[in-house]
């Protein structure tokens, strides 16, 4: 461990398309999936991530590097998040969640999260339908009715075209 | 588009993150999500979450001699106007008091027939329902008290009837005997039992409570022994469904005149000893008392001491930074700094009669 030896450690992360990230272990232990590899001591080649893309691992990477270089000062490491959350698009966000999840990293879980339902919040049932890849499974009375019940709740909404 | 499909367990952590209105909308995705959203654990762990990061709020309700009927609900910080909900149209001439909020839902009776005619509601769902207490009485005094069991899930109301006694003591107050009737409703079984109590020696019970803590429900109560009358506060735990009291701290030495608000400060059960309007003493301070260690009298610590200038008509609600918000002598509400003892006007007109509570927005009520 770094700690111990004085010399930072370096790890190599495999993503599932084969792109190889060197990160400092220190930041890459933010991560309890990884954390738990280096203390069994499966760290000393590369640490292959099965379901995280090299797109989605190089974001989490500039992520741990960014959130581990802030001391132990919440508010700006809430910030940092919030910046760091703040242009990217639904895809991009529900790929970081997926990968937070897997890597067991629950800031960065709690943060994607609570972004997405930001983003959703105003947004229509069809909005959401495309986005989460969910079948409409009402029949077109049903769902009528179904909206009927609290019909006020539909007020203020995104109109449907915003991609 | 996304690599793959969100599984469930996630799609459960983002949607308890939303605001109850939006979840109500979402039911209209496919039934999974209908049935998801109407699910017991889902609504307790989404009201855990908005509870703890959600947004707070403090509502304000115009009551009587307004035909303003909207819940406004201010943020609690900044304490501007966030949103507006309008009133369910059943309500909308009855003048009411709010008896209670907690996890979304109000208690409410109506004013001219307090603890007669009962209502809860879920405002950010725009549900409510009657709760008809079951018996009649006359010539009583209600008081109500309206809380959260964490432990069955359940929300519950206490009804205790005191007799007035007609004939007028030395002092021409009106004695109020013993409670005569209690009773408790369940939300879980939707209806009312009686309590059975062999003792039962408090009377002079507030109104209403403003202060549930520790799964019990507080009011301010006088203790009658045969020799002396010693003021209190009295709790009913709603897992157990007993009554027990709590000493007051000792604040004699504060003062003459002091009047005491029961309430929770931060988390804990709290005590502002202040003075009221018409006999204030200018000079002298009011005082917050908070119970460091529930239920350890010796716990009763003396955490701020301000100086309100015109005096306290009635202590309405602790905010969590550090605040006090009452209504001053000139019938304006007021928020004083407990810290620095800074005195800000609220910005919000108090016409009529007024309620603010802290209010988090739930689903809590949704199915009716």
């Amino acid at each position: 461990m770094a700690a111990e030896t004085g010399t930072p450690t370096t790890l190599t992360l495999k993503s599932n398309d084969d792109e190889l990230f060197s990160v400092a272990e220190s930041a890459a232990i933010l991560s309890v999936t990884i954390r738990n590899m280096v203390e069994d001591g499966c760290a000393g080649g590369v640490i292959p991530l099965d379901n995280v893309d090299g797109k989605t691992l190089a974001s989490v990477i500039t992520y741990m590097n960014g959130i581990s270089a802030i001391p132990a000062d919440e508010e700006k490491k809430k910030s940092y998040r919030d910046k760091f959350l703040s242009d990217k698009d639904f895809e991009t966000l529900a790929d970081m969640v997926l990968a937070a999840n897997y890597l067991n990293m629950s800031c960065l879980m709690d943060a994607v999260s609570a972004k997405i339902a930001q983003v959703m919040e105003k947004k229509s049932v069809g909005w959401v339908r495309r986005k989460f890849g969910i079948e409409n499974d009402y029949t077109p009375e049903e769902e009528a009715a179904v909206k009927e019940e609290h019909k006020w709740t539909f007020e203020g909404v995104e109109t449907d075209d915003d991609n | 588009m996304i690599s793959s499909t969100l599984p469930l367990d996630i799609i459960i952590v983002i949607l308890s993150m939303l605001p109850a209105a939006t979840l109500v909308r979402f039911r209209c995705v496919c039934r999974s999500w209908k049935e998801l959203i109407r699910d017991p654990v889902f609504i307790k762990e989404h009201m855990r979450n908005r509870a703890s990061k959600g947004t707070r709020y403090l509502l304000h309700v115009k009551l009587e001699h307004s035909i303003d009927r909207t819940f406004r609900f201010l943020n609690d910080e900044t304490f501007e106007r966030s949103l507006e909900i309008r009133l369910p149209l059943e309500l909308y001439w009855k003048s009411f008091s709010i008896v209670g909020s907690c996890n979304g839902l109000l208690c409410l009776t109506v004013a001219v027939d307090f603890g007669t005619t009962i209502y809860l509601c879920n405002p950010f769902v725009r549900t409510y329902k009657t709760i008809n207490p079951p018996s009649e009485q006359s010539n009583v005094k209600f008081s109500l008290g309206f809380g959260y069991y964490d432990v069955t899930n359940d929300y519950k109301i206490v009804r205790i009837a005191s007799v007035m006694d007609d004939d007028m003591d030395s002092t021409f107050q009106y004695k109020v005997v013993m409670a005569s009737k209690i009773e408790v409703y369940s939300m879980m079984t939707n209806s009312w039992k009686s309590i059975e109590v062999d003792y039962f020696p408090w009377g002079w019970i507030e109104r209403k409570s403003e202060a549930l803590i520790n799964n019990s429900i507080h009011w301010k109560a006088v203790y009658r022994s045969r020799d002396e009358d010693i003021a209190v506060i009295l709790a009913f735990h709603m897992g157990k469904e007993v009554f027990y009291q709590i000493d007051q701290p000792d604040f004699e030495a504060d003062g003459d005149d002091l009047m005491e608000h029961i309430g929770v400060f931060k988390g804990d059960l709290a005590l502002f000893a202040f003075h009221l309007t018409d006999n204030y003493p200018w000079h002298e301070k009011c005082h917050l008392w908070v119970m460091k260690e529930y239920g350890v009298v010796s716990s009763w610590t003396k955490l701020y001491s301000i100086r309100v200038d015109g005096g306290v008509v009635s202590p309405i609600i602790f905010t969590n930074n550090d605040e006090i918000i009452y209504e001053n002598g000139e019938l304006e509400l007021s928020v004083c700094r407990l810290d620095s003892n800074a005195v800000t006007p609220l910005g919000v007109d108090n016409q009529g009669y007024l309620s603010l509570v802290t209010y988090v927005d739930s689903l809590v009520m949704l199915n009716g």
